[in-house]
């Protein structure tokens, strides 16, 4: 995303949004999905993966819909009508193998070594040298976020959950160009009532001016500066001390600057649309705890995760008689390594991971022993903002320290960096 | 409560006037902004040791044009000048800016680290203000600035490449600086078009925010490198492979599209010229620094890369005579360090190389920081210079500008002394024992074996005509002996008439650097293959070795003893390497040196009992440089004294001619015997 990009879209956007609403807009909103999925498409190495890639992005799309939305009772659970039991169970199986096939991707595309053996078999069949195949070769747009939301959709149509939903406005939720790159992750329902219920005015459309400055300060100006002296594999071996310091806090607010100021561009450019897209951070540095910051920190992919996989989880294991804690457990653990996996196949990411799910644990037993203890206890009038404070910064801290694991690819090194950070020096 | 409605219109409106106006307010204060100037660097952050440079992020360096960013970033501007300092500014390319060195081991790092004091009491400390780039309107941009910082001396190392005047404009920062550049242009009368079209549009909407975003924002991202700057001592990218400078060339004859044979019009001396104008009272010295010399593929047309040797002699030829017209203090090093110590273009240098260079302009700077620029009421510049030995201080210049008077320099003095300091008895057979070597006469005598060596010698040959020298960068010919190859113009003022035998005699070896000579070497260097030069040498063979294989001298200077390991070991060393040279069949020519390094002078004694013991010449330069102002030797701190002031290296120089001139008077009779032997060849 380049700045004079983002403008163009800021332009494109309040154009469209100025259109009346209705089935013209909509339309219009549809079409430039579509050529927004190939206009932002990176460029590849692999020889006209660059048309295929948007093009596998509409075919996904599609055979989701057809598979879920198409009709206007898609999963009706009346088994009266045996041609209707039919196609649901034919569907339900079509779902599963596309469900597999986004996980597949996802899975293909987040681990390294699978990146590679399929970068090598695309250069094979496009005759380059597979010799030359890299990680990052398969550049597919925004291929994390469009798997999570044709995810949710399936699954949403598996518990009979989804609404009807035109092709035209399937199109549009899935790859609704401000969020198709980095989020945040919608709900059809949500959007598809945003869509044909806009509710852009003058009013809107300053604020949705004020996301996009406040996004662009925050991505170009903030997070592109603080790149500068954020911490990374080559500075990390440079520096110990104080020194090491400054780089990790530069790390923690440029991460957060860019994810926000991502975000805060998606919102305001699904504003000029007259889509009101949902948050995805709530000042997640200023929470008093770990459980407070997840539900600050990527809002969407937290609740993402707790929707279909956390609730899920410990639910099949408590029908299975396992014992609530255990299923909690069992369930945070998961949940935690992979949305540490989520960001990338690969061992600092699986730490980072396991490090947020051991903070959250001891943050659970921490409130568990405090409610009982301090119950009904009164403090005085400065003792609970001190505590708030306390906990605040224990609570950045704990997150800055685990951004190490997050930013060093090597856990050797990212091991060497927390034990500088804590005095340890070789 | 009603929250009253506002338009959305009128906020807009009211933003965009506020920009327009902030826009104008800024381009109508113009230069008087001054944004560079406001730096974290030496308030928060140290100084850079040198101009900010950089084109990838891994440098934590950057390339901007806004100068006073560029200076105020520097440490130059850590306050102002301390009361003890001596200051020189270095400026140049990017040699001197020291690409592929670490900052203490550029130009001016290597300068500091000699220690060097003025004599009224002040530290010399050199300032790296390099900059890459080939062009001298670009240092003079840079000079101009530099003044700013109160320097005593300015030293300008340049090189051909930064001459042409079609490409004065090609340097970036010169583009990116028009106002500066044409009221330069305006104020000297220089030959430079000020409406050229490379010069970036300096308009009304260049001088916005708006218009000055790039230039504003490389300003902050300066500030923010700055800390990683601090916190890693990391200036420049290094990397791992930079590549090496090229050996063979291209059979191009071509220099800038410039017709031979060059031309003073064709280069820009109108602007080293206003550098030294501008310069005012601070003296200048302009320096040819060293290039590299192929060897490779069509090195009879080409030095390097950057040169045609024709472009590049008459360029020499020019300078030369611009310098000795307009009274310039000028020091051509232009092949003063040997190819192994040039990295990956055919003007970077080494560590060890630099070092060299750094010893060299040492040896200019020490004098005139020794002078003093404080006290001095007229300009003291170094008088008009030689090919690469400048004739002595206190000598006025033709273009005269209230130069000092003449005075019988101190090394006319010297000469001038009577004997036994001058001449000595040319018989070895009352030589007193080695612990008396000071006593010992500068100019020695050859045995009657010595002579039937070198009888031997040359009819099995050797080549009378040649001499080598076995020394460290004290003896390279720049000084040490090489002006006798230059034009006589250029040689110290001495008596030379009963010199001119040996000078026509070894005519070529004067000027010669050997294999033999090297920074840093030692007896035992001298000896070991390590030190032996890749380029000229065979594998396995020791720097004697090679050099009396190449070239086949009759006479060997042995210059050695200021680098030494363990004294004893010197002695071992010494002795094996005579008998290398006693094998060769040549005559070795021991010397003393007149440092004391060791501390105890045991090695001028090591070396009198060598030559004592194989009944070997010594030539005891050490009782002449006895009689010179701090035994002939720089007031420095870290080195010890071990360097040699520039008027011991004229001394020694005349000194090595009259032992060579004493020792062929001997052997002339000899040599004249074997070649009518052999049919008069």
């Amino acid at each position: 995303m380049t700045l004079p990009s983002v403008l163009l879209a800021a332009a494109l956007a309040s154009l469209i949004g100025a259109l009346p609403p209705g089935n013209f807009r909509n339309r219009f909103l549809a079409l430039s999905s579509v050529l927004a999925v190939y206009w932002l498409q990176p460029s590849s190495p692999i020889r006209t993966l660059e048309l295929w890639l948007p093009a596998a992005t509409l075919a996904l799309t599609a055979a989701v819909w057809a598979v879920t939305c198409k009709g206007q009772h898609p999963l009706s659970r009346d088994d009266s009508q045996p041609d209707l039991a039919a196609g649901r169970s034919r569907r339900s199986l079509a779902g599963g193998l596309l469900a597999a096939l986004l996980l597949a991707g996802l899975v293909i595309l987040k681990t390294p070594d699978l990146a590679v053996i399929a970068s090598r078999a695309l250069r094979t069949l496009a005759n380059q040298p597979a010799a030359l195949a890299e990680t990052f070769d398969i550049r597919w747009l925004g291929f994390s976020y469009l798997a999570f939301r044709l995810l949710h959709i399936l699954r949403d149509a598996a518990s009979g959950r989804l609404p009807a939903v035109s092709l035209r406005d399937f199109v549009v939720y899935a790859l609704f160009p401000p969020a198709l790159a980095a989020g945040p992750i919608d709900r059809l329902g949500r959007f598809a009532g945003d869509l044909n219920e806009p509710h852009a005015h003058p009013v809107k459309r300053v604020e949705a001016l004020s996301r996009l400055v406040s996004g662009l300060v925050k991505k170009f100006v903030l997070a592109d500066s603080l790149a500068l002296i954020s911490l990374s594999p080559a500075n990390a071996a440079q520096v110990d001390g104080p020194w090491l310091w400054l780089l990790v806090y530069a790390y923690a607010f440029r991460i957060f600057f860019d994810f926000a100021g991502y975000t805060d561009i998606a919102i305001g450019l699904g504003m000029l649309l007259g889509i009101r897209l949902p948050e995805n951070f709530n000042r997640p540095y200023l929470k008093p705890n770990l459980t407070a910051f997840w539900n600050a920190w990527h809002i969407t992919l937290a609740e993402w995760f707790r929707s279909y996989f956390f609730n899920p989880l410990t639910r099949l294991l408590r029908r299975r008689n396992s014992p609530a804690w255990l299923a909690i457990l069992a369930g945070q653990v998961s949940t935690m390594v992979l949305i540490g996996l989520w960001h990338g196949v690969s061992w600092n990411y699986l730490l980072w991971g396991a490090w947020h799910r051991v903070g959250l644990f001891v943050h659970n037993r921490w409130s568990s022993v405090v409610r009982v203890r301090y119950d009904g206890w009164q403090p005085a009038g400065w003792v609970k903002p001190a505590f708030h404070a306390a906990g605040v910064l224990a609570t950045f801290h704990f997150v800055l320290l685990g951004w190490v694991w997050f930013a060093l690819p090597e856990p050797v090194q990212s091991g060497l960096v927390l034990g500088n950070l804590l005095g340890a020096r070789p | 409560m009603n929250v009253p409605a506002f338009s959305p219109r009128k906020v807009i409106l009211k933003a965009l006037v506020l920009f327009a106006g902030m826009n104008l307010l800024f381009a109508a204060a113009g230069e008087s902004m001054a944004i560079g100037r406001l730096s974290t660097y030496n308030r928060l952050v140290p100084g850079r040791p040198r101009l900010p440079y950089g084109e990838r992020p891994a440098s934590y360096n950057l390339s901007l044009s806004d100068l006073d960013a560029m200076f105020a970033a520097h440490e130059i501007s850590a306050g102002g000048k301390p009361a003890g300092e001596f200051r020189v500014a270095v400026i140049g390319d990017s040699s001197v800016w020291g690409f592929l060195l670490d900052p203490q081991d550029t130009l001016a790092g290597q300068i500091n680290g000699l220690g060097l004091g003025s004599q009224d009491g002040r530290q010399v400390r050199a300032y790296n203000l390099g900059y890459p780039t080939l062009s001298l309107a670009k240092d003079l941009l840079i000079l101009e600035r530099a003044l700013e910082f109160e320097p005593d001396l300015i030293v300008w190392m340049t090189t051909l490449e930064a001459f042409p005047k079609s490409a004065q404009l090609d340097a970036p920062l010169v583009r990116q600086n028009p106002a500066a550049m044409r009221e330069l242009i305006e104020r000297f009368g220089l030959d430079l078009d000020p409406r050229d079209s490379s010069f970036a549009s300096d308009g009304f909407w260049e001088r916005t925010i708006a218009g000055r975003r790039r230039a504003l924002a490389d300003v902050f991202r300066l500030q923010l490198y700055g800390l990683m700057w601090a916190a890693t001592g990391i200036d420049q990218y290094l990397p791992a492979d930079p590549g090496q400078r090229a050996e063979d060339l291209e059979p191009d004859r071509g220099f800038h599209g410039v017709s031979e044979p060059l031309q003073e019009d064709d280069l820009a001396f109108d602007i080293l010229a206003a550098g030294i104008e501008l310069a005012g009272d601070v003296p200048v010295l302009i320096v040819n620094q060293p290039i590299f010399i192929s060897g490779g593929a069509n090195s009879d047309v080409r030095y390097n890369y950057y040169y045609p040797i024709w472009a590049y002699d008459q360029y020499r030829v020019l300078l030369a005579e611009q310098a000795e017209a307009r009274g310039w203090a000028y020091l051509d090093l232009w092949d003063a360090v040997s190819g192994g110590e040039f990295t990956n273009t055919a003007l970077h240098l080494s560590p060890a190389g630099t070092g060299e260079v750094a010893a060299l302009v040492a040896g200019a700077v020490g004098p005139l920081a020794q002078a003093g620029a404080a006290g001095l009421t007229a300009p003291a510049r170094i008088a008009p210079a030689s090919d690469g030995m400048p004739a002595e201080q206190g000598q006025t210049s033709a273009a005269g500008n209230g130069a000092l008077p003449a005075q019988p320099s101190i090394f006319q003095q010297a000469l001038a002394a009577p004997s036994p300091v001058k001449s000595g008895d040319l018989d070895n057979s009352s030589r007193l024992p080695p612990e008396q070597w000071r006593e010992w006469p500068v100019v020695p005598a050859l045995s009657p074996e010595l002579v039937a060596r070198f009888r031997d010698g040359i009819t099995n040959g050797l080549d009378p005509r040649a001499f080598s020298v076995i020394g460290d960068c004290q003896s390279v010919p720049l000084v040490f002996m090489g002006v006798f190859d230059q034009r006589p113009e250029f040689w110290p003022e001495a008596d030379y008439s009963d010199l001119q035998a040996a000078l026509s005699q070894f005519q070529g070896s004067f000027g010669r650097r050997g294999a033999g000579v090297a920074n840093g070497m030692g007896v035992a260097a001298a000896l070991s293959s390590w030190w032996a030069d890749p380029a000229q040498c065979s594998p396995g063979e020791s720097p004697v070795e090679c050099e009396l294989r190449l070239h086949r001298p009759a006479i060997v200077f042995i210059n050695l003893g200021t680098n030494f390991g363990d004294v004893k070991l010197h002695g071992e060393n010494l002795r094996r390497l005579v008998e290398a040279i006693l094998a060769h069949g040549a005559v070795p020519l021991l010397s003393t040196k007149a440092d004391n390094a060791e501390g105890d002078w045991s090695i001028n004694l090591a070396t009198a009992r060598a030559a004592y013991d194989l009944d070997l010449p010594l030539w005891n330069f050490w009782r002449l440089a006895s009689q010179l102002p701090g035994g002939g030797l720089l007031v420095t701190g870290d080195h010890g004294g071990n360097y040699l002031t520039r008027e011991a290296w004229n001394v020694r120089s005349v000194s090595g001619l009259e032992v060579l001139a004493a020792l062929w008077a001997q052997l002339e009779p000899y040599a004249a015997e074997v070649a009518s032997a052999d049919g008069g060849e």
